[in-house]
């Protein structure tokens, strides 16, 4: 083990050792730590939550904070629940999900724990390759809290990923009117939702309706964030549309700016993509070596957090394999052959190992 | 865990380059690229961050942040690292991983100040502590007091050197004041390093020795320091196990494991032990660590705890420290170190006596991890504990050839025969042993070792799957045995292996390289149909499966082609009808074996072969004998589809196009065709031009048979000069390759196409006292002349110079005519110097068109000096040409060309104002040969009549 690594882990053992004993006396006391973005954090003790932010007291003043401006919260009142997520963020989704079950049963949990423990407890399946459990507990959140803020990101998106992983697009697409019945009952502003319709239909191959609807969402969206993901959704409906061309500029403009993480993942996704198509076809190692490097862009550096949707993360690791694969079968050294060979193997094990369910062990779509 | 072991595999590959280039611009944003190259190192990849860091820097890495610099020679050096690492040669590698050292240093100096620099700082302890190591193990493999001591006193020194570097930087870091949470965080990880590296140190001396434990007390002292300064930090939970493995060495096992234990209870801090659901289903009480890397430091922990208890003999306590990990820690497998726990529970458990628990560790270890270290450790117990099959002690033995440990690895297959000899597995254990044998003498470059391995393989067990692929490779070593030796045995055997291969082993991808060389032996002979029999015996899944499918083909369209010629027309067509059905399938398995591989090699092979196919199928359907002329068409659609643009194969397709139209009789759709393609490709157009002028040159002269003057005729020779000469331009222009034959008939066709379209009888074959009449067309001739002199730069021939000459004599370029004449004769030269007034014989009977282009060059020179003046040009046409024709030449036997020679001498001497002496030799002429010349038969009379009108009037 080096020093240089240990150097980069003090800060966070530091956090757990030193700074984490303060959280858990806030925690004892039922309070919850809301960590800004601003670096500023707030005690108190938070009433609700929904798709548009967290409603805290505060020292008796009763304070609304957007999810724009959080960056972490930590929740007290419940050890059960931190020991779950700690599981779910450290990957142990088996010793999570009889956690969070226990949890799902007891009665006296929370009110506002009780979305996050679906929440988690339907990633934990859809991570563990069981996506029937995961669509029942998502179903469930969302029929009983319509307007919590998983609805678009996270539980939403992982619902509508769960039916299409399954090749169920209608269920997914039934699904969706439910997001968006539920949303609207609520009073929410349901064009966020349009994202997962975009989804949806591009899994049913019509690309020319997705892009429409990515590209409402993206003249509509304040949101960068959403703005963003409506971008990616176009290029990759040009992409399909065999728009190569014209997906690859998109992608490439997307790549260069600030965006979020996942869809600089799903950015570079697509150039790897296009570059994999050409290399292969060719072939062109110059091009499936620059495939592989986009592509490794979403298993190293673009990976997602605790709770967020990994399918981007599945595509590059599938990705990575076919460039490694594809690499070997045209590299005439023995030595390099074996060695590109070998490490198609492991990311396609690792796939298949991590992500069970994930729809790409059968191959890229 | 199969990350991380991913990682570590990917590691142990690194000193092979895994990608054929770098990746290029492409790969770049030029915003995070340096965190995307640290994120490759931190996943596994140094050396595809290495090529990231390559590509970086080429675009001017400066873009990417102030650091970049630093961090891609950070990485480089890290790289360089981890390959030194990698070397067997413990002294190579310790002088590689010193000079990593020295460049490490020197680079903190370079970028000090950055984080790069700092890092580097903290990085520096652990690779002192890989050095000593290295040192350490040297010296236990080395038995040369003399090295032995140069190497301590090496480490000793290097030690030292740090240390004191160690203890500067912390006297320089306390001097600063006042502090910020940067400088104490430096200072807090420099004392650290301080310690740390006296404890690397005292590794380098002989356990239990003075200087040992001195160093050991030393680092112990600073660590207690440590301790005193600073709590609850993570440096805190690591100096716990340094201090603990320090009481170790100096005698304090027992103190150093309750060290260990203070470090391990951090495991604690996230609350008391919750019941989880372990993989097997059975419930079990973990504790809920929520970060991974505080896991990974209670393995590392556990570990060193584990080892301590193994020096104190107690195996039980190893065990149980070790199923605690397992039992009580979240995905205790995803911890870089818990398959060395796995192991030393493994290793507890033989010693202690527990083999079948010792052989389960084992069995988990490789089922874990099956294609890493987990394996390969994995199965060493499982072997040595006996819970193995034959196959696991093979896969023992296939890791260690594999390793390099030739010897072992060789040991371990002999010791599977010997276990399996007399079983059921005898057969398969036998043969695969004895190929992995064969296998690690040729690595070790025994050809004949592994020859006689492999021979033995096949002979003694040759029911066995592997059998032969034993022979094949049996076969291999001869074949490099001989390459150097050139040995009859070796020859025998190959032959005698491969004979023995197609017959016992026929289903071997192998054998169909034999069967096509037997096949290519038959066709050789003219024996088709057996060469056919031997390619149907070629294995679906042969390499050459497509290729003796596309060979067939070609034997079936060879052997109707042989009972055309004999007259057995029936039994041609039947074999043209084969040879079609066995194109069609070539084609369809030439299909199916595209979608199975991509690299090129293979690609490009069967891309050769489709192309022969399907040009051959074309062939074969414009064989009027085949009636299938219809099917034509598509076929060579199909061919365009692909190898259109191909700069060889793009003009054979045109040609066949071409002769397709021609074979309808289709010329007018040829034409238009052949126009059309002109204007796209000029190259390509060629072949398909040079047909259809063909045609339409046969056409016009038929036609001039039928009448000549015939204006139908001259219209299809004026296109077929056009469509001539768009076929030969590319050949002309050096855009093609020169066809010496095609240059010379098509110059030719010229040449007379001149002679047609300018009036000139037939009778008449040279420019010399020609008239020209009311006819011009001189393009012809340009062309001619053209063509004649790009054919001549390339392949010099006599008479293609004689046409060329004559062709600047038609077109009244006398000056070009008596150059190239005068060129002409110096190669071939006419007269013999000994005999300098007469023609040579010998050469005169061998090349008699010499004799006439003599005396078109004299000709030549004489009216080129009517355009130059050139009065050298009147003496060489007298002396060295006309004289010695004309003491050669009889009338009687070559009258045209001896009144022409005299003719022009005394217009020659006419010329040089010698009137005297031309009046002289017409009378001489008229006295001693004919008063009338030639009578008139070759026009010459006239031109003597004319002259001597002409000298009259001189005197």
């Amino acid at each position: 083990m080096k020093s240089v690594s240990r150097v980069g882990i003090a800060a966070l053992a530091l956090f757990a050792l030193g700074f984490g004993a303060a959280v858990a006396q806030a925690q004892d006391e039922g309070d919850d730590t809301i960590k800004k973005k601003d670096n500023t954090t707030s005690v108190g003790k938070i009433e609700s939550e929904d798709l548009n932010g967290c409603n805290v007291i505060v020292s008796k003043a009763k304070l609304t904070f957007g999810w724009k401006l959080i960056k972490s919260i930590d929740y007290g009142g419940s050890p059960e629940f931190k020991r779950a997520k700690g599981y779910a963020d450290t990957g142990s989704f088996n010793d999570a999900i009889p956690l969070l079950e226990d949890l799902r049963k007891k009665g006296d949990l929370r009110p506002v724990l009780k979305p996050h423990v679906l929440n988690l407890l339907g990633a934990s399946y859809k991570r563990a390759g069981d996506a029937d459990q995961a669509i029942a507990v998502y179903s469930e959140l969302f029929k009983q809290y319509p307007k919590c803020q998983f609805l678009v990101q996270g539980g939403g998106e992982n619902l509508i990923h769960a039916y299409l992983a399954k090749n169920k697009a209608a269920d997914a697409d039934a699904a969706l009117k439910l997001l968006f019945d539920g949303a609207k009952a609520a009073g929410i502003d349901t064009s966020p939702l349009n994202i997962l319709k975009g989804q949806v239909q591009e899994a049913t191959g019509d690309f020319a309706s997705a892009a429409a609807t990515y590209k409402q969402v993206f003249d509509s969206a304040t949101d960068p964030s959403v703005k963003a993901q409506a971008e990616l959704g176009i290029a990759r409906c040009l992409f399909r549309q065999k728009k190569t061309a014209e997906a690859e500029a998109k992608y490439r403009s997307m790549v260069s700016r600030d965006v979020p993480p996942l869809v600089l993942a799903g950015a570079w996704n697509g150039l790897g993509d296009i570059m994999y198509e050409t290399g292969r076809a060719k072939p062109d190692a110059d091009l499936l070596t620059d495939a592989l490097y986009a592509f490794l862009r979403g298993c190293v550096l673009y990976t997602p957090v605790s709770g967020e949707p990994t399918s981007e993360y599945e595509h590059a690791l599938r990705g990575a394999h076919d460039c490694f694969k594809a690499l070997s079968e045209i590299e005439t050294n023995a030595e390099r052959k074996k060695i590109n060979a070998n490490r198609a193997k492991e990311r396609l094990d690792y796939l298949q190992t991590k992500f069970p369910g994930s729809p790409y062990i059968d191959g890229r779509k | 865990m199969k990350r991380r072991l991913i990682a570590a595999g990917l590691f142990l590959a690194l000193p092979a380059l895994a990608l054929a280039d770098g990746p290029t611009e492409r790969v770049l944003n030029k915003k995070d690229d340096i965190d995307f190259a640290k994120a490759l190192v931190a996943n596994g990849y140094p050396d595809l961050a290495e090529r990231l860091l390559g590509v970086v820097e080429k675009t001017g890495g400066a873009a990417t942040g102030p650091e970049a610099k630093a961090i891609i020679d950070l990485i480089k050096l890290d790289v360089a690292q981890e390959l030194a690492m990698k070397l067997d040669d413990l002294v190579k590698r310790k002088d590689e991983l010193v000079k990593v050292l020295t460049a490490k240093e020197k680079f903190i100096e370079t970028y000090k100040g950055t984080q790069a620099s700092e890092d580097c700082r903290n990085g520096l302890p652990d690779l002192y502590g890989t050095i000593g190591e290295t040192i350490t193990q040297a010296i236990k493999k080395l038995k040369d007091e003399k090295v032995l001591e140069a190497l301590r006193s090496e480490g000793d020194g290097l030690f030292l050197r740090a240390e004191a570097a160690s203890k500067q930087r912390i006297e320089e870091l306390k001097a600063i004041d006042p502090k910020d949470d940067d400088i104490e965080f430096k200072l807090m990880s420099a004392r650290y390093n301080y310690a740390r590296t006296l404890y690397f140190h005292s590794l380098l001396f002989s356990p239990g020795s003075g200087k040992r434990i001195e160093l050991c007390n030393s680092a112990l002292y600073e660590y207690g320091e440590f301790d005193l300064e600073y709590t609850d930090t993570i440096f805190n939970i690591y100096a716990a196990i340094d201090v603990g493995l320090c009481l170790k060495e100096i005698g304090k096992p027992a103190e150093g494991v309750a060290s260990i234990d203070q470090a391990i209870q951090v495991r604690e801090s996230w609350g008391e032990k919750v019941k989880v659901t372990g993989p097997d289903n059975k419930p079990k009480l973990v504790w809920p660590i929520g970060a991974r890397d505080v896991v990974d430091i209670v393995c590392y922990g556990m570990l060193q705890k584990m080892l301590i208890l193994k020096e104190m003999k107690k195996p039980a306590d190893v065990i149980a420290v070790g199923q605690d990990f397992f039992d009580s820690t979240p995905e205790p497998w995803e911890s870089p170190q818990s398959m060395a726990v796995a192991r030393e529970v493994a290793d507890a458990q033989f010693a202690s006596g527990d083999v079948k628990g010792s052989i389960e560790t084992g069995k988990g270890m490789i089922k874990i991890d099956p294609a890493g270290i987990g394996a390969a450790w994995g199965r060493e117990i499982v072997d040595r504990a006996g819970g193995g099959t034959y196959l696991d002690k093979m896969k023992t033995a296939e890791l260690r050839v594999a390793a390099n440990d030739l010897d072992r690895g060789i040991a371990i297959a002999r010791q599977v025969i010997a276990e399996t000899a007399g079983t059921a597995d005898e057969q398969e254990a036998g043969c695969d042993s004895l190929l992995l044998i064969g296998f690690a003498y040729q690595k070790r470059g025994w050809m004949e070792e592994a020859s006689l391995a492999y021979q033995t393989a096949v002979d003694r067990f040759p029911k066995a799957k592997n059998a032969a692929e034993a022979l094949v490779r049996a076969i291999d070593c001869y074949a490099l045995a001989q390459r150097s030796g050139k040995r009859k045995y070796y020859k025998e055997k190959i032959d005698e292996g491969m004979n023995r291969l197609i017959r016992e082993y026929p289903k071997h991808p192998r054998a169909s390289n034999v069967q096509i060389m037997k096949a290519n032996n038959l066709e050789g002979e003219g024996d088709f149909l057996g060469a056919i029999e031997v390619l149907k015996t070629v294995q679906t899944n042969s390499t050459d499966y497509t290729k003796a499918r596309l060979k067939i083909a070609l034997d079936y369209f060879q052997h109707a082609a042989k009972l055309a010629s004999e007259q057995k027309e029936a039994d041609a067509k039947t074999n043209y009808g084969l040879a079609e059905s066995s194109f069609r399938e070539t084609i369809a398995a030439i299909e199916a074996a595209r979608g199975k591989s991509i690299d090129p090699t293979v690609q490009s092979a069967l891309d050769e072969q489709e192309y022969i196919a399907r040009l051959s199928l074309a062939r074969l359907y414009m064989l009027p004998a085949f009636g299938r002329i219809a099917d034509a068409a598509a076929a060579i659609d199909a061919l365009e589809k692909n190898w259109a643009k191909d700069p060889s194969k793009g003009p054979e397709i045109q040609n066949l196009r071409g002769r397709l139209f021609l074979s309808q009789g289709k010329f007018d759709e040829a034409e238009k065709w052949v126009n059309d393609l002109a204007a796209r490709d000029k190259n390509a157009v060629a072949g398909p031009a040079g047909q259809l002028a063909r045609a339409l040159d046969q056409q016009g002269l038929d036609k001039f048979k039928e009448k000549p003057g015939s204006l139908e005729g001259e219209d299809l020779w004026k296109r077929a000069a056009r469509f001539y000469y768009i076929s030969i331009k590319p050949q002309v222009d050096g855009t093609a390759s020169q066809n010496a034959g095609e240059m010379t008939d098509v110059g030719n066709r010229f040449f007379s196409y001149g002679l047609t379209f300018n009036g000139i009888p037939d009778s008449r074959v040279s420019f010399v006292d020609w008239v020209p009449g009311p006819k011009k067309a001189l393009d012809y001739w340009v062309k001619a002349a053209e063509i004649y002199e790009a054919a001549l730069a390339q392949t010099p021939d006599y008479r293609m110079t004689i046409n060329l000459g004559r062709t600047y004599g038609f077109l009244g370029e006398y000056v070009k005519a008596a150059g190239i004449y005068a060129r002409l004769f110096e190669q071939e030269p006419l007269v013999n110097p000994k005999i300098p007034n007469r023609l040579d014989n010998a050469v005169q009977k061998a090349k008699q068109e010499l004799v006439y282009a003599y005396l078109e060059w004299g000709v030549s020179e004489r009216l080129s000096f009517a355009k130059d003046n050139d009065k050298s040009r009147l003496t060489r046409a007298l002396r060295t040409i006309f004289t010695p024709l004309l003491q050669t030449l009889k009338p009687d036997t070559s009258p045209e060309t001896y009144w022409a020679a005299r003719y022009h001498l005394i217009r020659a001497l006419m010329d040089n104002g010698d009137y005297k002496d031309a009046q002289l030799n017409v009378k001489d002429a008229q006295r001693n040969i004919s008063a009338t010349f030639d009578d008139g038969k070759y026009g010459y009379k006239a031109l003597f009549e004319a002259t001597i009108a002409e000298l009259k009037k001189k005197f």
